[in-house]
This record gives structure tokens, sequence and C-alpha cells, in this order.
């Protein structure tokens, strides 16, 4: 097959246009950078989401041909392996915006607790880089998308002067955020880049609550309208649809030359020239890219002489517990759709009250489908019996459920990771994804806490809880927070890049998504995706105009 | 509930939905000519994968795990469709379904009432068992089917949601604030 390279050589060329790749493009395109894209997909379009389809008219849609985007990747289009008794599910979407069409949403910033707790507690390595190094990024970008919350400042959760209005809470949220003060532990207001007023352009939330189908009107921070297309009006970005990226290329002298990929659709392969590549493909793409980007210079992967890239995959650890709150069994129904997720969070607690805990690092909370911000009742599956007594105990019960949902910070493993060399091929020739991860000692003995402190809340509101396995700690890869397969640090035997992303060992490659990560922390991970990709481009522009790039 | 959306965030699409939605004919309208809505068309609706007998069997038994009462039963609500289309989807799901319907005395759609009510009874106090997994997988389809169906969601549980709000207020109950 005759290979299709262009002649031309790019300043940038971004594989990924999620949230990492859409923001490096949009701050080097404002720069004056010409920047090519390979998206692996093509553009979602919103006037086809289904935000405003309810549950009961899909089927005969679906029968009339309709469909709604297909944003997730199909396993049997691009698979991965998994070892016998280590499941992961891995998330992908491919097109443009990636993930963030979807996305959670909620913002949070990390704090100094997550970029150093390996310099207090000795495990691994700690992060570059400081709060202050990062606090000027996250307050421009909470600034530019739009970050709703609540004006609380904690060691764990710093505060934003920037943050949008935060929605008021719902019925059960009120009274779980009771409870758990009533034990002293703060629930404050959820932090979501969702907009609760019209921001610079971008329309309003209009409390849908359908957010998981994609937002119809761009109320929420997406790649594609917030970054992309602002990118595309200064005349010097180029997306190239349907691009599958293969392998970055490298030159005589070990610099990174180009990308090699494949057209989703013809399966034919093309190359690109560029002075500086940046990989931005998600946590678990970009590592597999890397990997199967061998050389004579780098037979292990590029810039992979210290063998890190792929090891220390984390992901969090994710629990549920279900209950109904007396107050609200049986209570009118509210419309309590609100801004989709939850309206309160529960930041790290674990430090504050001195006793010495059994594991290392710590847990936030979340609260995600409480009572009538629910389209079904799923929880009556848990409910006793049936006949008209049960269908009455389902409707009492529908407002007055509530979910806690502790997320944990799982530690990095040399062994939890991705590799390439025992994979089959896939369509394009490519090796594919080998994730080996499982969970270890500290992150049962943190979700036995987590489980504790969920159950005591409950218990603090007096709630019925609904039967739970203790002992289950999830499958992984749910949470849809992979990091750290590339991972930043001071050493560059024991990290793959430095504190701007760039790798120690190939000077013109960056890797700015989850994979950068040192750790995973407790918190959702894109707000400081969003962060480090605009301190590390703002890096990457003047490193390039004094021309040491 | 429906709210005039600001009219900056107004798209030319939501305004239409806006007029739809609040337009008095649209349920008529929407019974004559719009398809998308399983209670209002199950009549027309051809099964794919369940015979006449093994639909028959899908009504009696999600209308006894949700009867109707004042609001729509499971059969009404087009829980019968729903089931023979995950079924049609999985066809492990659909030998299960076959094989649990085997484990029915026979003439279980004759029965008086109180009598099939025994036989799901009976299973539902021995979940290990053949009949009680049966009984499970009847229940959650019969859940799944009910709960996203329009007379479920809207008559049953109160729920008016994924509209267009101007605001969104919160817990307005007065004993829960503060």
């Amino acid at each position: 097959m005759q290979i299709q390279r262009s002649s031309e050589t790019h300043d940038v060329v971004i594989i990924g246009t999620g949230a990492a790749g859409g923001m490096a493009a949009w701050n080097l395109t404002r720069q004056g950078m010409n920047v090519l894209m390979l998206d692996a997909g093509t553009r979602f379009d919103r006037a086809k989401f289904w935000s405003h389809v309810k549950p009961w008219e899909a089927p005969r849609r679906l029968d009339a041909g309709q469909a709604p985007p297909r944003f997730y990747v199909d396993v049997k289009e691009q698979p991965y392996l998994t070892l016998p008794g280590q499941p992961f599910d891995l998330i992908r979407v491919w097109g443009r915006g990636g993930k963030t069409n979807v996305w959670g949403r909620v913002a949070l910033r990390y704090s100094d607790m997550d970029f150093t707790g390996a310099s207090r507690d000795g495990w691994e390595i700690p992060w570059p880089f400081r709060y202050k190094d990062i606090a000027p990024y996250y307050d421009r970008v909470d600034q530019l998308i739009g970050v709703c919350g609540g004006d609380d400042n904690l060691d764990s959760l710093p505060g934003s002067r920037y943050h949008l209005p935060p929605p008021p809470p719902r019925c059960g949220e009120r009274l779980i955020q009771r409870a758990a003060k009533s034990i002293g532990i703060p629930v404050v207001a959820g932090r979501r880049a969702v907009l609760t007023r019209p921001h610079n352009g971008h329309a309003a939330c209009h409390y849908c609550g359908a957010c998981g189908k994609g937002c119809d009107v761009g109320a929420f921070f997406n790649s594609s309208d917030y970054l992309l297309e602002p990118a595309f009006q200064t005349g010097r970005l180029k997306i190239v649809d349907n691009a599958v990226a293969g392998r970055v290329l490298n030159d005589a002298e070990g610099r990174a030359s180009g990308v090699q990929y494949f057209d989703r659709n013809t399966r034919e392969e093309r190359r690109v020239n560029a002075r500086v590549v940046i990989v931005a493909a998600s946590c678990i793409d970009s590592t597999r890219i890397l990997l199967n980007s061998k050389s004579r210079q780098y037979p292990n992967g590029i810039g992979n002489s210290s063998d890190v890239i792929g090891r220390y995959l984390t992901e969090q650890v994710r629990l549920h517990m279900y209950g109904f709150v007396p107050e609200l069994i049986g209570a009118p129904v509210q419309n309590e759709d609100g801004i989709g997720g939850e309206h309160v969070y529960l930041p790290r607690f674990n430090h504050r009250d001195g006793k010495k805990r059994d594991y290392l690092r710590g847990f936030g909370m979340q609260f995600w489908g409480f009572g009538a911000s629910n389209a079904d009742a799923g929880f009556a599956k848990m409910l006793p019996g049936f006949g008209a007594e049960f269908k009455a105990n389902v409707k009492k019960r529908y407002p007055a459920l509530v979910a806690l949902h502790p997320y944990g910070e799982v530690l990095p493993y040399a062994d939890n990771r991705v590799t390439v060399e025992k994979s089959p091929v896939d369509q394009y020739g490519l090796p594919i994804a080998r994730i080996e991860y499982r969970y270890r000692e500290n992150e049962r003995k943190m979700a036995k806490e987590m489980y504790e402190t969920a159950a005591s809340i409950l218990h603090a509101a007096k709630a019925e809880i609904l039967p739970y396995d203790a002992a289950s700690l999830g499958i992984p890869g749910q949470a849809i927070h992979e990091h750290s397969t590339c991972r930043m640090g001071d050493d560059p035997k024991r990290s793959a890049l430095n504190g701007f992303c760039q790798s120690h060992e190939v000077k013109n490659l960056f890797v700015v998504d989850g994979a950068a990560f040192t750790t995973a922390s407790e918190k959702n991970p894109t707000l400081t995706i969003l962060a480090l990709a605009w301190r590390s481009s703002d890096y990457l522009a003047g490193e390039m105009k004094a021309g040491r790039l | 509930m429906i709210c005039e959306a600001p009219m900056n965030s107004t798209t030319r699409r939501e305004a239409l939905i806006l007029i739809a939605s609040a337009s008095p004919l649209r349920a008529q309208h929407s019974h004559q000519h719009d398809a998308t809505d399983a209670a209002s068309s199950s009549e027309s609706y051809r099964p794919k994968t369940l015979s006449p007998d093994e639909m028959k069997l899908a009504m009696i038994l999600s209308d006894l795990i949700i009867p109707a009462t004042d609001t729509p039963g499971a059969s009404d609500a087009g829980v019968p469709e729903f089931i023979d289309r995950r079924l049609t989807a999985s066809e492990s799901l659909t030998r299960s379904f076959r094989h649990g319907a085997a484990l029915l005395p026979a003439g279980f759609a004759t029965l008086p009432v109180k009598d099939q009510v025994a036989v799901l009874t009976e299973w539902d106090a021995h979940p290990e068992s053949a009949g009680g997994r049966f009984f499970r997988l009847m229940k959650d389809l019969t859940i799944d089917g009910y709960y996203s169906s329009r007379a479920g969601l809207t008559q049953e549980l109160g729920w008016h949601g994924n509209t267009f709000l101007a605001e969104f207020k919160g817990c307005t109950h007065p004993e829960h604030q503060g």
C-alpha cells in the first residue's frame, strides 16, 4: 500500500481532540502557531443528540431507524486485553471533543495534599510542582469554561474566586448534608463545569438533567465548542477526521518528527511531519501509541528508556451505597433534574481528626442519582415482594432515594500497567493495549472506611439502607479516570515527563492528558488536565519562540 | 412543568420543542400520528421473538408484579413489548425466559389470580431455585419496562423531568431549609 506523506511540516501535531488536546490547540493557535490535530472520529452534531428524547420514546425511534450519536468506541472495533479475574472497563470516545461530550463535569482543584502526598508518606514520587504553580491556571480555566460552585476553601479542596453561582441542593441532598454535618463531616456545594448563567457566548443550562446524552445547547464545557471552535477562528487549526494515530515517528537524532496514522474508514496509512508532537489521546490510548512507537533509538517505545511508560496505572476505587431518607418517603415529587449530577460534594476529610489510618491517602464522596433526578426506578429491584403493595412501596420511596458514592485514591504500583508486548494486533496491524490492574491491601483498607463513612452518614440521616456487599470494590475503570502511565517527575529515571509534560528524553514530545498525572488523587481529573495542558502549552510556546524546540 | 427558557439561550429547535410541548393538542396529536409512545401504540407492535402465548404470559406475569391500581399496570404501560425487545436483543435472555416459562404449572394462564400469586410467592421466597431465578428475571424486566414507560414514570411516579426550566429552585420544602 502506498503511504501518503504530506511534505508540509506543522509547528505542532496533536493526537486527540479532548480536554487535553483541545486546550493545547486553543492555547497554541492563539499564540500564533500552526496546529494540526488528528481526531480518531468526526464531529458530533448537537442537533442530533437525544437530550430531549424521553425514555419511552427511544424504542420506536430506534425502530424507525433513528439513533443517538455513537459516542463510545465499540470494543469489537478497537479491542483491548485484560487478564483473567482482573476486569477493567475501558470507556473511550473517538470523535471531536472526545469524552468531554458526555463527561461527568465535576470540576475539583487538586491540592498540595495531592501534589505532595508521596513526600509525606514515601509511596512513589511527588508531583514536580506545587499548588501555587498551577493555581493561576486553575483560575484561568474556571474563567474560560465556567465552573459553578460555592465559596468554600479547604486544605483538601482549594477554593476559587471565579465560580458561577451553584444550583441549590435537592431535598435529599439537604438532608444528607445536615446528617453529615451532625457527625462532623462537611459537605460543600458541588463544583461542576455547567453554566448556571450564560458565559463567554455559551448558553446557560436549562436544567433538563440529560447531560449524559450530550448537551443540546452546549451549556457544559466540551472541548469542541469551547476550545476547538475558537481555535478554528484563528485560521491556524486544521483537524484530520477519522485519523487513528499509530506511532510517533522520530528522526535519526531521536527527535520526534511526526505521526503515522490510519484512516478509520479505508485503513490507509498516512504520515504527517511536525516540529513538536503532543500526545493527548487519553491515558490508555496515548500509552499504547507511545509503546508502539518503537525504533532503533527507542526499542522500548519513544521516550521510554526509563521503562516508566505503561507502569503505575491508577484509576479510582469507587463504591456505591443507597438508602431512603424518612422525611421524603411519600413526599410530593418535585422536578429534581437540576444540573444533572449532584449539587453537593464531600471533600476528603480523613486527615482532620489526627488519627493515623492503616492505609495511605484518602477519599471524597459524590452523590449522583437522588430521588426524582432518576428517570427510572432501578432501586425497586432491591425492594422485596411484588403486587400492589410492592408498587406502592416503590412510589413512596422514589423521592426518598439517596445515593452515596465514595471515590478513593488508588496508589501507583509498578505492575498495574499497560503493555503491548504480548498483544495481538488491531485492524491497522498495531498491537492492542493489554491492561493489568488490581486493587491491593491499601485499597481494601481504605474501602472499609469508605463504606463505614457512607453508612454513618446514612445512619445519622436515619435512613433505611439498601443491601450492599462490603467486600465489593466495584469494577476498575468505571470511574473513567485512568492516569499516570506516562508520569511527570523531577527524576528522569523514575518519570517520563518533566513538570511541563515534556518528555525528559525527547524534548519535542509532550504528553498532556491524564497519563501525565503523577498520582491519581480521589478527585475527578479533567479540570487539572485543562490547567496542566494550558500551563504546558505556555511552556512549549515559550521554548519554541526561544528556539529551543 | 414547562417554563420558557431565557431567549438568549433558546435555539430555534428548542423554541419549536417548547411550542410543541406546551400545545394542548400535543397528546391527541401524538396519539394519532407519532408512533413513539409504547403505551399508546402497543396494539400496533409486532413481537419479534415471543409467540402470542408467550406475549400473553409476559402480560400476566408483569401484571402480577406491577398490577393496575389507580394508575395503569405493567401490560397497559407496554411492558410485554419492552420484554420482547429485550429478549430480541439477547439470545441468552430468551433462553432464560423459555427455561423459566417451562417451570410454570400447566394451565397457569387460566388459573385464578390467587393461585398464580401463590406460585410467584413460592418462587420469591426461594430466590436460589430455578423458579426463583425466573421470578427475579421477570421482576427485573418488569421494573425496567414499567418505570421507563410514560405511564410508569409520569402517572405512577410523578416524574415530570427532562424539560426546559429557566430556573432550578432545588428543595422547596420549608422544613428542609437551613
